[in-house]
């Protein structure tokens, strides 16, 4: 009985120390190794971060792309926003971003009350498998956020 | 560049513009056979007026595609001149005019 509590105090200190050692190191390249990564892509970073974080999925806001591509190059991408678009209530501005494309922005597009409605079609490219993102800037200031996934197998960033 | 407007219109109705432009859209990433890197050179601006009235604007970035398509719509109020404007890297600028007539 005595050897075996010992064996078991022993092979539980044993586990006790390995275990705390490796959740110690794991710490350590997760808080340690960002800082000292970023450099000059930490701004572009940021600002992804601060735009997809603050991304809701408004139901007014219509993003018509499909939902896998094979071709990165070239991705059809239209949307809507739901607006009266007259001159108390129209969609001021509408942002296109991306989650992983070497640069986040895609387009923006301004619209007045003569645009009739808040629509544009364009063709973009996408690196990866990832979100696009709308932003709509309403006329009162307030604005909507929409997301759609993608798949894309061929980086359409980088072609040759 | 190409562009598919309607030429006659009620006052009033949503008339969809397709505008179209050959343009290789270099992001700047890409490399050519040596390994030398293609500087950027976008169309980084298209503007469409209509009566020297800004209608639509749209600012684009390295992420659309070569020969870049934008479709858009507006309303028909005045017969007159839709003008079509795009801005390139380097200060280029490309115009092109349609007649839209409003009755």
């Amino acid at each position: 009985m005595r050897m075996d509590e010992q064996d078991f105090k022993v092979k539980f200190t044993r586990r006790y120390i390995i275990g705390a050692a490796g959740t110690i190191a794991l710490n350590g390249v997760v808080l340690f190794l960002p800082d000292k990564w970023a450099g000059a892509k930490s701004i572009k970073t940021s600002e992804k971060q601060l735009d997809i974080n603050a991304a809701g999925n408004s139901s007014k806001i219509k993003i018509h792309m499909p939902e896998y591509a094979y071709d990165g190059g070239r991705v059809p991408f239209s949307f809507t926003v739901e607006s009266r678009m007259n001159e108390t209530d129209y969609v001021r501005q509408v942002h296109i971003l991306s989650e992983k494309n070497p640069f986040p922005r895609i387009a923006s597009f301004q619209f007045t009350p003569n645009s009739g409605k808040a629509f544009a079609r364009t063709q973009i490219r996408l690196s990866t498998s990832q979100h696009v993102i709308a932003v709509a800037e309403m006329n009162d200031g307030s604005s909507l956020t929409a997301r759609k996934w993608i798949e894309v197998t061929i980086n359409g960033c980088k072609e040759d | 560049m190409r562009v598919k407007a309607p030429k006659n219109a009620i006052k009033g109705e949503i008339v969809e513009i397709m505008t179209l432009i050959s343009h290789p859209m270099d992001t700047g990433l890409r490399k050519d056979k040596q390994g030398i890197i293609i500087p950027r050179k976008i169309v980084n601006k298209f503007v469409c007026k209509y009566n020297d009235m800004e209608v639509f604007v749209a600012d684009l970035h390295e992420a659309i595609s070569a020969n870049p398509l934008i479709q858009f719509s507006l309303v028909a109020n005045d017969s007159g001149i839709l003008k079509f404007i795009w801005f390139e890297d380097g200060g280029e600028v490309y115009s092109t005019t349609r007649k839209l007539r409003v009755s």
